[in-house]
């Protein structure tokens, strides 16, 4: 999927300037997100990582990751031995940051329109 | 007798209050909603709901299950006990029976499972609130598959505005403010236009045909604007 067309959903259920206020809102706290669920699984806080991940996955299908969603599910039921595996975590923040590049260009091209 | 409000486009939109420590759900939905003629606030806990509701009147409430502090089940039952008229929406990411089963028995008047498309929101909200009375003491009629809000002069059909003309908008309120009467050309031309019908005149029946084309209703058998033979027009709501 091309970041043009991550966003396809999100621009057609808001309009594209209601979608560009969107994201520019969303940036900083998917970067949050990111930051407090790697916190949490560093630290071995299943129940912590588990609440952030619930609730960042009431909007995480705007982002059209099918992967994220995954990953936040498996986080939500906690099982230890693959959130303790190193793997989990890297595919995690690789997750999160084709999201956050997909958000910057997706900035970038509609600030130049 | 003028059935124009003047200051129509000043009146305040809808008033959602949403309950819920998502803040990016409270930013979605305040950019979808408000493109749909409401006004949310938003709250991050049940323990800020009693002071808000001190100040303010919403129409709605969604209410998120899980939160911190006490969770939406209890603030639902307690918004039941103190704001029974207000309607409430639960929103979980939860899919059990069990949950949804004791929210509808603790008086919710719906339940919504995170995700959701905010289109399906709108609809759900829409349902429950046809022909309720506001907190502002205003109705939205469900007219077929329409939407008229007398205050804002607003037809919507299928999440899409329908433009009315001043005529068409003065017409239709007149029509919302006597569902089901039999109203004559007399008693529209007077309550439009301030004088008595001219029998030569065809602009009301005129009028009533682009209505009836707005309003998605079938010209030869109207549903809706119905014409009562040498009498006049009705206008049929749903119940």
């Amino acid at each position: 999927m091309t970041t043009a067309t991550v966003f396809n959903t999100l621009v057609a259920m808001l309009g594209q300037e209601s979608a560009q206020r969107f994201l520019a809102f969303a940036q900083p706290q998917i970067h949050q997100c990111k930051q407090d669920l790697l916190t949490h699984l560093q630290q071995h806080d299943w129940d912590s990582a588990a609440a952030t991940a619930h609730r960042f996955k009431a909007t995480a299908h705007l982002y059209s990751s099918a992967r994220l969603i995954e990953q936040l599910d498996t986080i939500i039921q906690k099982p230890i031995q693959t959130l303790q595996h190193p793997a989990f975590s890297q595919d995690l923040v690789a997750e999160f940051q084709y999201i956050e590049r997909a958000i910057q260009q997706f900035m970038a091209n509609h600030a130049n329109h | 007798m003028n059935l124009i409000s003047s200051n129509a486009s000043d009146a305040p939109a809808r008033q959602i209050l949403l309950v819920d420590d998502d803040i990016l759900l409270h930013k979605l939905l305040e950019e979808y909603l408000c493109q749909h003629d409401y006004h949310i606030d938003a709250l991050q806990c049940g323990e800020e709901i009693s002071e808000f509701l001190q100040h303010q009147q919403p129409d709605f409430i969604l209410l998120d299950i899980m939160m911190p502090g006490k969770d939406g089940l209890h603030w639902l039952r307690w918004l039941k006990k103190y704001h029974e008229h207000i309607p409430v929406m639960l929103l979980s990411a939860k899919k059990s029976a069990q949950e949804r089963l004791q929210g509808l028995e603790f008086g919710a008047d719906d339940y919504l499972t995170k995700p959701f498309h905010p289109k399906e929101l709108l609809i759900r909200i829409r349902n429950i609130m046809r022909d309720r009375p506001l907190a502002n003491g205003r109705v939205i009629h469900k007219i077929g598959s329409s939407f008229f809000d007398p205050v804002h002069e607003h037809l919507e059909r299928d999440n899409t505005t329908i433009k009315l003309t001043t005529q068409e908008s003065g017409l239709l309120q007149f029509f919302c403010q006597n569902p089901g009467q039999i109203l004559t050309r007399d008693a529209i031309s007077l309550a439009l236009y301030g004088n008595d019908y001219q029998p030569m005149n065809r602009s009301i029946d005129m009028t009533i045909n682009r209505l009836r084309k707005k309003l998605d209703d079938n010209a030869t058998t109207p549903r809706y604007l119905c014409t009562v033979w040498r009498k006049g027009y009705r206008l049929t709501l749903d119940s």
